[in-house]
């Protein structure tokens, strides 16, 4: 969870340092959803919370919903 | 408005496609497990069933040739329908950035830094192809035309050194296999290595290239990645006979076997070589894209502050993509073909169809489409 902290800390830095200078609010908005997004995903990973794979969700509707995988 | 302005000339997008497909003619198990020591003409019958697919490609590139895939969405289908196409073309880009991710990061892993922490090796190469993205498209299909050169010389050298280990008695009995194996391998490819190749109507507008032409370099880089895939395949049937259905990786089994003389032996490093260029190159490709598709989504002006967050969102998703190897395996035979199908060529069939009726793009006055 630290090492996490630490990446998020330089990517913010890297990324939402230019916002600063420019009027882009829109744009800055985004991108620190789309961190949020990567912080709250690598958060869960580093403390070993379970997160479901939309792939396999997928595959299980292919297979037992539409019926429709080759055996 | 265009984010990227920097222009891919026709060599360099030629080469991307054959580089593309090359990517992939390393894992060729998906479909060799089926069709065994009739794989090649599975290769055949894939490549000509693809080619209506590019055909709708290349309409759409011809009729949008300043438009990538999201504007032409919002274009074809409004707002509201052109966003949830554009989230699943996104989705479908991002998964398949994280699955090559996993694959690579999956074979670095088990067969030279065994024991590197997985985190590490990935890490390492997304930063490597973040650097690559944030400096735009023509710096990531820039050593497109070096790689496929790479990649084949190692493809034909190594067909070279198996000639000792080949028996042409491998490839019979010809045609012998149930038919639904030759519909289901042959929908493998065309899905799988053949279809990702949707990924080109993200870099339309880059292409410096007259939009009537661009189907016939697209079709030379489809040929060079084919030719390649087929002569791979045939290698590897011709040295691993019927056993090429138990292994994950045939190239690399067959290549294991190399030993001239007792002197030139080992030499499985250049496949290792081959494949790291190669999905090092896809992966920048279909990050670039990832990242594109959700600067173009959301509007943005610029789409280089989303580069790392979408890097590590890559890092995260290919972790959980697939709970194991047999999984994914099993998905790659069994399900995704299907799902892929709908990705690839119902939806850019469905986009060129609607253009059509609603006679999209407007023409303006004086102008040829």
């Amino acid at each position: 969870m630290r090492y996490v902290i630490i990446v998020f800390i330089i990517i913010a830095i890297v990324d939402l340092s230019p916002f600063s200078k420019k009027d882009k609010r829109k744009d800055f908005y985004i991108t620190l959803m789309i961190m949020m997004i990567a912080l709250a995903l690598s958060s869960l990973y580093a403390l070993d919370i379970k997160i479901p794979s939309p792939v396999v969700g997928l595959d299980n509707f292919i297979r037992n919903v539409l019926k429709i995988a080759y055996k | 408005m265009i984010l990227d302005k920097r222009k891919i000339s026709r060599t360099q997008f030629m080469f991307s496609v054959a580089c593309f497909i090359q990517s992939s003619s390393l894992l060729t198990s998906f479909f060799t497990s089926i069709t065994k020591q009739d794989s090649w003409i599975a290769v055949i019958l894939g490549s000509i069933v693809s080619i209506p697919t590019l055909l709708i490609y290349s309409y759409i590139m011809k009729k949008f040739p300043d438009k990538n895939l999201i504007e032409i969405n919002d274009m074809v289908f409004g707002p509201i329908i052109g966003k949830i196409f554009s989230i699943i073309y996104i989705w479908f880009f991002m998964t398949l950035s994280a699955i090559n991710t996993k694959d690579l990061g999956e074979f670095v892993q088990k067969t030279i830094l065994d024991n590197t922490p997985s985190i590490i090796i990935v890490g390492a190469l997304l930063l490597l192809c973040s650097w690559t993205v944030r400096n735009g498209i023509e710096i990531v299909t820039r050593y497109s035309l070096l790689f496929t050169f790479i990649a084949t010389t190692i493809v034909i050298s190594t067909v070279f050194l198996t000639i000792n280990q080949m028996e042409m008695d491998n490839f019979l009995p010809i045609l012998q296999q149930p038919k639904m194996a030759y519909v289901r391998a042959t929908h493998i490819i065309s899905a799988i290595p053949f279809g990702e190749l949707v990924v080109i109507l993200m870099l339309n507008p880059n292409l410096d290239i007259e939009p009537k032409k661009r189907i016939k370099y697209l079709l030379y880089g489809f040929l060079i990645g084919g030719f390649t895939l087929l002569l791979v395949v045939f290698r590897d049937i011709a040295v691993l006979s019927k056993t090429i259905e138990i292994f994950l990786l045939p190239s690399y089994e067959t290549l294991r076997l190399i030993s001239v003389y007792s002197t030139l032996s080992r030499v499985e490093a250049l496949f290792a070589i081959s494949l790291i260029i190669l999905m090092f190159f896809k992966i920048s490709v279909l990050y670039y894209i990832s990242v594109m598709g959700i600067a173009y989504l959301f509007k943005m002006k610029s789409y280089k502050p989303l580069v790392l967050s979408i890097g590590v969102i890559i890092i995260i998703y290919s972790f959980i993509v697939y709970p194991s190897i047999i999984a994914h395996m099993k998905s790659g035979s069994e399900t995704a073909p299907f799902g892929w199908l709908v990705v690839e060529s119902i939806l850019p069939l469905i986009t060129a169809i609607v253009a059509k009726i609603r006679k999209l793009p407007e023409q303006k006055k004086g102008m040829s489409s």
